[in-house]
Order: structure tokens, then sequence, then C-alpha cells
């Protein structure tokens, strides 16, 4: 029990194991770094930044070095019902805080909306947003989402390279998600539609800051699922088949199609619905 | 509790269809469609109101879509079907206030 205790305490790998200070590590860099943010208390945001940092490449390299962080038991929904294991039940509670978060976000945004003194028209020749772009773009990742459905078939049938293929190709349209929409965010700083009011277009000041709050919040957790599958693509590609890999490919699964279901809300919301 | 998981992977192995291609094809479509209907109004004259329903029943079809067959809710336990549908409440609350405002 000691000797259980000890390792435990140490983080080492032992069949069933899942103790990590890391994520708690994580956790904290984002209390410090956006509490900073909100108070404006740079020093704050420099130490969330650093804990990120360390609390990442903690976890990174206690991953590299073979420690399991799955967890091995089930939690029963009924004696004689179906079971889910922890680890599941964890991302599905992980999704419904965040489903909290953008519920609130977008509610903030109508709020924006219907007090603002302007809202663009997406029908008028002058709206700033570019609806055919962002349309592929919303294509891309549905595809990517439809992709890593088929990863994530292919790891639990046990075909590697089949989720392999998918998982590859789940990062690359990730990725051109993510480039489009920086691409679009330059044109639209060039066509002064910013997050702040400006001199040069000041009627859409309102419409800025809840566009990039609510696109740039998404596009963040884009951005997150992208860093997720790279390294889930690392794994795939280079290593041996680890023992939990169908329930890793799962869960980081998804939380990418979760990242698919709040865009399918925001871009009606932001680049086809006026006022 | 090993056994348990991987007879739980074994279940969710043998459930899993895959309509994920039929799944792809229908989020397309609509999403081709959803960018048409800002547009109604100029060519047949719809109220803005319909605009706004139409997108926010096509947003919540879509969603549905995604959350049952690629995320596999239509498949798993009964808690964790509605396990993502209790903030929905929420949002209920939240579009009521906005409203009323």
């Amino acid at each position: 029990m000691e000797a259980h205790a000890r390792e435990h305490a140490a983080g080492g790998a032992h069949e069933g194991h899942h103790g990590s200070i890391w994520p708690f590590v994580i956790a904290l860099a984002g209390a410090f770094g956006f509490g900073g943010l909100a108070v404006q208390f740079w020093p704050s945001v420099l130490a969330g930044v650093v804990l990120l940092a360390v609390g990442l490449g903690g976890w990174l390299r206690q991953d590299s070095r073979g420690v399991s962080f799955a967890l091995t038991g089930v939690f029963h929904e009924h004696p004689f019902g179906r079971e889910i294991t922890p680890r599941k039940l964890g991302i599905w509670i992980f999704i419904v805080s965040e489903i909290f978060f953008f519920t609130g976000l977008i509610s903030a945004g109508l709020a924006l909306r219907t007090n603002a003194n302007f809202w663009p028209d997406p029908a008028s020749p002058d709206f700033p947003l570019n609806i055919p772009l962002t349309a592929v773009n919303t294509f891309i990742l549905i595809a990517s989402s439809f992709t890593m459905a088929e990863a994530v078939h292919g790891a639990i049938h046990d075909k590697p390279a089949r989720m392999r293929a998918f998982l590859a190709a789940t990062l690359v349209l990730g990725a051109t998600f993510v480039a489009i929409q920086v691409y679009e965010y330059a044109r639209l700083f060039e066509e002064a539609l910013t997050p702040w009011p400006n001199l040069i277009r000041p009627e859409l000041g309102t419409f800025g800051t809840a566009f990039y709050t609510q696109t740039g919040f998404h596009g963040a957790h884009v951005t997150g699922g992208v860093l997720g599958l790279l390294f889930l693509n690392v794994k795939a590609w280079r290593g041996r088949p680890w023992p939990t890999r169908a329930e890793t490919v799962e869960i980081v699964g998804l939380y990418w199609h979760l990242v698919d279901v709040v865009w399918i809300f925001l871009f009606p919301l932001m680049y086809l619905i006026g006022r | 509790m090993a056994t348990s998981t991987a007879k739980n992977e074994i279940r969710v192995a043998q459930e899993l269809k895959r309509p994920y291609v039929l799944v792809l094809v229908l989020l397309a479509v609509i999403t081709l469609i959803e960018v048409q209907v800002p547009n109604l109004p100029a060519w047949i004259g719809v109220a803005e109101s319909i605009v706004i329903l139409l997108l926010v029943v096509s947003s919540v079809a879509k969603a549905v879509m995604v959350a049952l067959y690629y995320m596999h809710l239509r498949y798993e336990p009964r808690v964790l079907k509605f396990l993502p549908v209790a903030p929905l409440v929420f949002v209920v609350l939240l579009a009521v206030v906005v409203v009323l405002h």
C-alpha cells in the first residue's frame, strides 16, 4: 500500500495508473493568465504563460516516458446497465462545461447585437465578412469531423493504417481551417474591422467586438485541437500501439466534434443573420 | 476491471454503424442551403424572422446529427445521452433573457 502511494506520488508508471500533477498546473496557468488579462495585471499573465509551458512540457515528458493516464475503472449507470469508462465520462463533463462557456459567450454576443446602434446586414453589399470563403472553411471543418469519425472507427476496429490516414487528414483539414481564419482576420483588419472601435469605420465597433470574441475563442479551441491532433498523429505514426489507443483517439475525437458543433452555431450567427 | 473496459470497447465496436458519409453529405447540403437563406427576403420577400427561424432549425439539425452519429451519442448509455442536454436549460434561460431585453 505504502509502495503504491509512493509510486503514486512520483507519478510512476504501473498498470492502470493515472495520477498526474500536470493538468492541475495547466489549469493554474489558465487561472493566472486569464485572471491577469481580465484585470490587466501583466506579471500574472506572464506567470500564466510560464506555467502553461511548464505544464504542457511536463505532461508531454511524462507521456513520452510511457506513463499511462488511462483510468481502468468503469462508471456504472445501473447495476445491470452499460458501462462508461471514467475518461469518457470526464471528457463528456468537460464538453458540458464547454457548452456552458460558449452559451454564455454567444448570449453576450446576442446582448451586444440587440443593444448595438448598428449591425451589418449579411445580404447587403457592405457586409464586412467574406461569406463564400467562410462557407468553404465551414465545409473544411465539417469534412474534418467526418475524417475524425472515420479515424475513431479505424482505432476501435483495430485498423491502424486506416486510423493513421484519417488522423493525418483531420490534422491537415484542422490546420487549414485555422490558416484560412488567420488569413481572413488579416484581410478584415486591412478593411478596418477591428475588435475595438476605430476611426475609419466606427459604426462596426460593436460588431467587431462580438465577431472577434466569439470566432476568436472558437479559433483558439480549434488551435488547441490541432495541437492535440498533432500529438496524437506523432504517437500514432511513430510508436507502437498503446493499450488505450482506441479510447484516446475517441476522446480527442469527441473534443474535435464539439469544436465542429460550436462552429455549426457560430457560422450562421455571425455570417448569415443580421439583426 | 480491464476486462470490463475491453468488453465496453467490443460493445462499441459491435454497435457502431457507419452512416458517416451520409451525414457528411447532409451536413454539406444543409450548409449550402444555409448560405443562400439570407437572400430569401430579397428573392421572395420572406420576413427576416423566417430567415432566423430557418437558420436556427438547420443549425440544431446539423448539431444533432454530429452529436448522434459522429460523437456516437446514439449508441451511448442513457446517462451520457442526457448529459449534454443539461446545459440546454441554461440556453433557454439566456435566450429568454436576451429576448426580454
